[in-house]
């Protein structure tokens, strides 16, 4: 009876402690998370999309306009975006950090893709990697630069999102691997069919 | 009556609930640089040259010298220093033959404490978005083109340690730091840094350190103190007091290189109140000692007395401290007292 009731008293002490660091934790995230802007927010200025329920099909991938750089161990691995049912294409690769080198791209407007309203794209990398996080946000296709992106998604593990709204965007996905401080970012230009 | 034990699951959610801010720190956090691997030495000084069969025009020669001086003048750390040498042993290239990414227009390669290479893409090159304009190859620099000292700043500090900036989702901070995943172009807020940001700084003065016990630490860093105050325990009546703090950074692992660091000429204030009362009242300022990190004052005392020592910074990353009591007891007057003196 005492040593039941002891273990009572011990299960409900670690529910507690798991609450209190959930609490914190999700706290601690938030403030991490609450800069970016929430999936669904806001397009970009230009936009004039609204996401719309209606099931989309295919992915078109018209030919990358330049290769990804591969994985000859001086660069990161290609990743690739795709729907489920689709096939996946490989990605613009712009800013990294790999190994014992980086480099400094431009915003870049993308390898192009399209996908359906609604549909909830997937990246992969071949070869497989851990990460150790990952952010998507998108802009506006001839946007420049990063002003004015809006979140997609971010988290740990595969990245997977919602697609933006209907129109044209730019789409990076930025990744830090588990290794370090490596790090890269990918871009397709992805055109969501209303 | 079988018991239900929830240590494993509760050990699971605990785990993934712990690594919900270390996952996410990687991508969406802010603060200072994240770090590459491996540190050249204090203060080691990097010969560069300009690689043989690839070097860049006279403009971004020039450019890229003065990148390097940026560099030397803005790290405000003991980071690696880069000078120029025609026989330097760290290469800086130019042109068709940049090993950068397909994308990319400048990179690096490092491995501290050997050395480095460098790259710049040759003006003009042809990307998907267009042709690189450097602003250093124009007598009135366009719209869009890239600074080539800033951009020469951001491949020096990635030389020295540092890896991409983790801005805001709203970049409102982009001016903290030089190094960042997408520079800037003519002429949008920071195209044209050309001195490190404060959290550049921050990360070179934490994996470097700083260059003495007066240097002010970024304002990117939050850092701990701690302040200690020492003291006689007893006084005759009316003797001198001479009370002593001691200012460090507290000695935590995160700190790296700045863990216990002294720190002097700082604003150090003494309190005190007599004995039974609650209100602190300032007294002095305390004088830096010649001993780093220390701080003096002096005073008569005719009843006992608690002091206490506090630092409040401004300006730079550290965190005030607050000392403990120090109580002075001052022993009866025994000559010559006044009436209200104790006897």
């Amino acid at each position: 009876m005492s040593s039941l009731a002891h273990g009572a008293r011990r299960s409900l002490s670690l529910a507690l402690l798991v609450f209190v660091l959930a609490s914190s934790s999700v706290a601690a995230a938030g403030c991490g998370l609450g800069a970016s802007s929430s999936i669904g927010g806001s397009p970009p200025p230009g936009s004039g999309g609204v996401a719309s329920p209606v099931a989309a099909i295919p992915t078109a991938a018209a030919g990358a306009t330049q290769a990804p750089v591969g994985t000859s161990g001086k660069a990161p691995p290609v990743a690739s975006l795709g729907v489920d049912g689709g096939d996946p294409v490989p990605g613009q690769l712009g800013t990294y950090i790999w190994a014992d080198g980086g480099s400094d791209s431009a915003w870049l407007p993308g390898t192009p893709l399209t996908v359906g309203s609604g549909e909830r794209l997937t990246m992969t990398m071949v070869p497989e990697v851990s990460l150790r996080a990952w952010r998507a946000r998108y802009t506006a296709a001839r946007a420049t630069d990063p002003t004015g992106a809006a979140a997609l998604g971010e988290g740990a593990g595969q990245p997977t999102f919602a697609a933006p709204p209907a129109g044209t965007w730019t789409v990076e996905v930025a990744v830090a691997f588990a290794d370090g401080a490596d790090s890269a970012s990918y871009f397709w230009k992805v055109t969501v069919s209303p | 009556m079988k018991h239900f034990d929830i240590r494993p699951l509760a050990a699971s959610i605990l785990a993934t609930l712990l690594a919900i801010p270390l996952l996410t720190s990687g991508v969406a956090a802010h603060g200072p640089d994240p770090v590459l691997g491996g540190l050249f030495n204090q203060y080691q000084r990097l010969e560069y040259r300009w690689r043989s069969g690839a070097e860049p025009p006279s403009a971004i020669r020039t450019a890229i010298k003065e990148g390097a001086t940026d560099a030397n003048d803005t790290r405000a750390s003991k980071a690696a220093s880069f000078v120029y040498a025609s026989t330097g042993s760290n290469p800086i290239g130019y042109g068709l033959g940049a090993t950068c990414g397909t994308n990319g227009i400048a990179c690096f390669t490092r491995s501290a404490p050997d050395g480095f290479t460098m790259w710049f893409r040759e003006q003009g090159h042809v990307f998907d978005w267009g042709s690189l304009k450097w602003c250093q190859s124009y007598s009135t620099a366009p719209t869009g083109c890239y600074d080539a000292e800033t951009i020469a700043l951001d491949e020096f500090g990635h030389v020295e340690v540092l890896a991409h900036h983790d801005n805001y989702s709203d970049d409102r901070d982009y001016l903290d730091a030089v190094v960042q995943t997408y520079s800037r172009t003519k002429s949008r807020e920071g195209w044209n840094m050309h001195v490190f940001g404060r959290c550049d700084v921050a990360t070179l003065q934490r994996e470097y350190d700083v260059v003495d016990s007066s240097a002010k630490y970024s304002t990117c860093l939050d850092i701990d103190t701690v302040l200690t105050l020492s003291g006689p325990s007893t006084l005759a009546y009316g003797g001198t007091a001479t009370l002593k703090a001691f200012l460090e950074v507290v000695d935590y692992a995160a700190y790296d290189r700045l863990g216990g660091n002294n720190l002097s000429n700082r604003t150090v204030k003494l309190q005190r109140r007599p004995v039974g009362t609650v209100d602190w009242v300032t007294w002095a300022t305390m004088t830096p000692g010649a001993s780093s990190g220390t701080y003096s004052t002096s005073l008569t005392l005719r009843s006992s007395t608690e002091f206490r020592a506090t630092f409040s910074p401004s300006s730079e990353g550290l965190n005030a401290d607050t000392s403990s009591i120090v109580r002075v007891n001052v022993g009866a007057c025994t000559s010559a007292c006044p009436l209200s003196a104790d006897r």
